[in-house]
């Protein structure tokens, strides 16, 4: 009998075909994420500004020290560029994030993928979204964090009745880091079955950008020209979005949009292609 | 109507200029067959593209009426243990297993209930909660069979599924893989070692520089190769006396002693036996014992990987 007209068949009889295939490869790698011992520091240490400003937000509340740097709105459009957050989240791409398809690469695991009925599109959308949640843990929730703390311990309401507009805006600028850092670590991953290799290219890329962009930036005693560092474009279209009052560049938000959006469509043309080969 | 699960038409494979596959057309219906060829002869292409994990440059492949590459419908009939060393990290057995039936829609108890079953079944029952990272060779063979077979799977392809396992544990293998061609499952088994795959299954695809010498059971396809003369070594009383008489007889080509006995070389095989029987009831020749020595699978596929 052809498949078909029976469906999914097994030997045993027809089966309902599963539906979003992608999940239990999320499943998998999120398994392997909390198993990662190696990983466990980075995460405590990028959560550890988020209670530093919640301990000093604290303070400030109940003494007679000021601390009210989470009460404007440029303080979280340049939070997670920080150097201490941005190299919590290097650490976490390069020791999880590059190695999700390099690992199966090596391991001669995607035969075992792709004769299941999963396609490419499933196991790229799987492997972006098992980066991507870690990602947006560490990125959404100490922001939120730090917003509803500022909410809470300020004496009175007004606070929260003018910053709630900022919550859209964090969502948005996280899911731009998450973004920003996901799919062209992913795609850096395709690029061998060594998982050193994919994640020592991934720091050169990560860090040479921006040690570019600062070198630019010395010699020409502007910023202009420095949009093609990663942490100074996420940085600048995170101000745009969030429009605070004094842009951290003098490159147009525009153009570091343009440089991210060219990074995005460079990297999902790489996993398209990775992706095409198999299904 | 065809019983055929598998039907590969015309296939052609290359990777660049280097050509895998050449013009390979075969059926396969339920049952254990073989694949058998030196290394370099294009077996792992072959068995990647039956389980739909490449695309042939030229011809089709059809699982069950469709095209296992672009077809999930289609793959999810097939169970496959590839040639794989590595195992995702830190996971046991029974993840690994769970896992792989998770890729399949199974949800939950059903699918942890059906990987210890399985797990079970090929012997790794005390193993099931150690890493597989850690299981010895023989161990990974069962545990990539587990998985393979875990989906309840129409079509199976065992790539080397032999490789590593102690004596006991292939006998083991063997007769489990036996058993599933029995069951009326489509067997794929790939190997390079001919007396392993003779001993689960006479049927086979003979493969050589990405060619297919030959289909079919072992005794029909020597019956095929007209141009070699068939080898029967015969044991008898007066060895030197018997060999005068069977020389005489037309269908003898040649003759020749050989280990305490002879060896006769003939193009009609049946033709000469009835002669050596009338022969040996009329008192002529007393036979005491009677070999053919050519219609084993090592002398097919020397014959064929050599022409």
């Amino acid at each position: 009998m052809p498949l078909y007209e029976a469906g999914y068949r097994t030997y045993a009889g027809p089966r309902p075909e599963p539906r979003f295939r992608f999940l239990p490869i999320i499943r998998m790698e999120l398994r392997e994420l909390w198993r990662l011992k190696r990983l466990r520091l980075p995460f405590i240490a990028a959560f550890t500004p988020c209670l530093v400003h919640v301990v000093l937000l604290y303070i400030s509340s109940i003494g007679q020290y000021r601390y009210d740097e989470p009460l404007k709105l440029p303080f979280y459009a340049k939070y997670f560029t920080e150097p201490w957050n941005w190299v919590c989240l290097l650490l976490v791409t390069t020791a999880y994030g590059t190695a999700l398809i390099a690992r199966d690469l090596k391991s001669n695991a995607l035969d075992l993928y792709f004769s299941r009925p999963v396609t490419g599109s499933d196991y790229v959308l799987g492997k972006c979204l098992a980066l991507a949640t870690p990602l947006l843990l560490l990125t959404m929730v100490p922001m939120v964090t730090i917003w509803g703390a500022a909410a809470l311990l300020e004496p009175d309401w007004e606070f929260l009745g003018q910053s709630w507009p900022w919550l859209p805006k964090i969502l948005g600028c996280a899911l731009l880091v998450t973004t920003v850092l996901t799919i062209p670590c992913l795609a850096v991953s395709t690029l061998s079955a060594n998982a050193w290799f994919a994640g020592g290219t991934w720091i050169v890329l990560f860090l040479f950008s921006d040690v570019a962009a600062n070198l630019v930036r010395e010699i020409f005693r502007h910023s202009r020209y420095s949009w093609f560092g990663l942490a100074h474009a996420v940085r600048q279209t995170n101000a745009w979005l969030f429009d605070p009052p004094r842009r951290p560049y003098q490159f147009d938000p525009e153009v570091g949009a343009g440089f991210l959006a060219a990074l995005l469509v460079l990297s999902l043309g790489r996993l398209w292609w990775f992706k095409r080969k198999y299904v | 109507m065809s019983d055929a699960l598998l039907e590969v038409r015309s296939v052609s494979k290359w990777y660049g200029e280097v050509t895998a596959l050449s013009e390979v057309s075969f059926t396969l219906g339920p049952g254990v067959t073989g694949l058998l060829g030196p290394n370099g002869a294009g077996k792992s292409t072959l068995l990647k593209l039956a389980a739909g994990l490449l695309q042939p440059s030229l011809g089709t492949v059809r699982l069950g009426g469709r095209d296992p590459f672009g077809s999930a419908a289609a793959r999810a009939a097939i169970g496959i243990a590839p040639e794989l060393e590595g195992f995702p990290e830190g996971m046991t057995g029974l993840q690994f297993v769970t896992a792989m039936l998770r890729l399949h829609g199974w949800r939950g108890s059903a699918a942890r209930g059906r990987a210890r079953k399985l797990i079970e079944s090929v012997g790794l029952a005390d193993a099931r909660n150690r890493k597989a990272e850690g299981y010895s060779k023989g161990m990974r063979q069962r545990l990539k069979l587990a998985q393979a077979l875990a989906h309840d799977p129409l079509f199976l392809i065992l790539d080397e599924p032999l490789n590593g396992m102690d004596p006991p544990g292939r006998r083991e293998m063997i007769d489990h893989i036996r058993a599933l061609g029995a069951e009326g499952r489509t067997v794929l088994v790939s190997s390079h070692v001919l007396h392993e795959v003779e001993a689960m299954t006479p049927r086979l695809l003979l493969l050589n520089r990405g060619r297919l010498l030959a289909e079919g059971v072992v005794g029909e396809i020597r019956d095929l190769m007209e141009d070699r003369p068939h080898q029967l070594w015969l044991r008898c009383a007066d060895a030197r006396a018997a060999a005068a008489r069977l020389m005489a007889l037309p269908e003898v080509e040649a003759l020749r002693f050989q280990e305490e006995g002879f060896l006769v070389e003939t193009r009609r095989p049946e033709r000469f036996l009835e002669e050596l029987q009338a022969r040996a009831a009329g008192g002529e020749v007393a036979v005491e014992e009677l070999e053919p020595r050519d219609e084993n699978l090592q002398a097919v596929f020397d014959y064929l990987v050599e022409a």
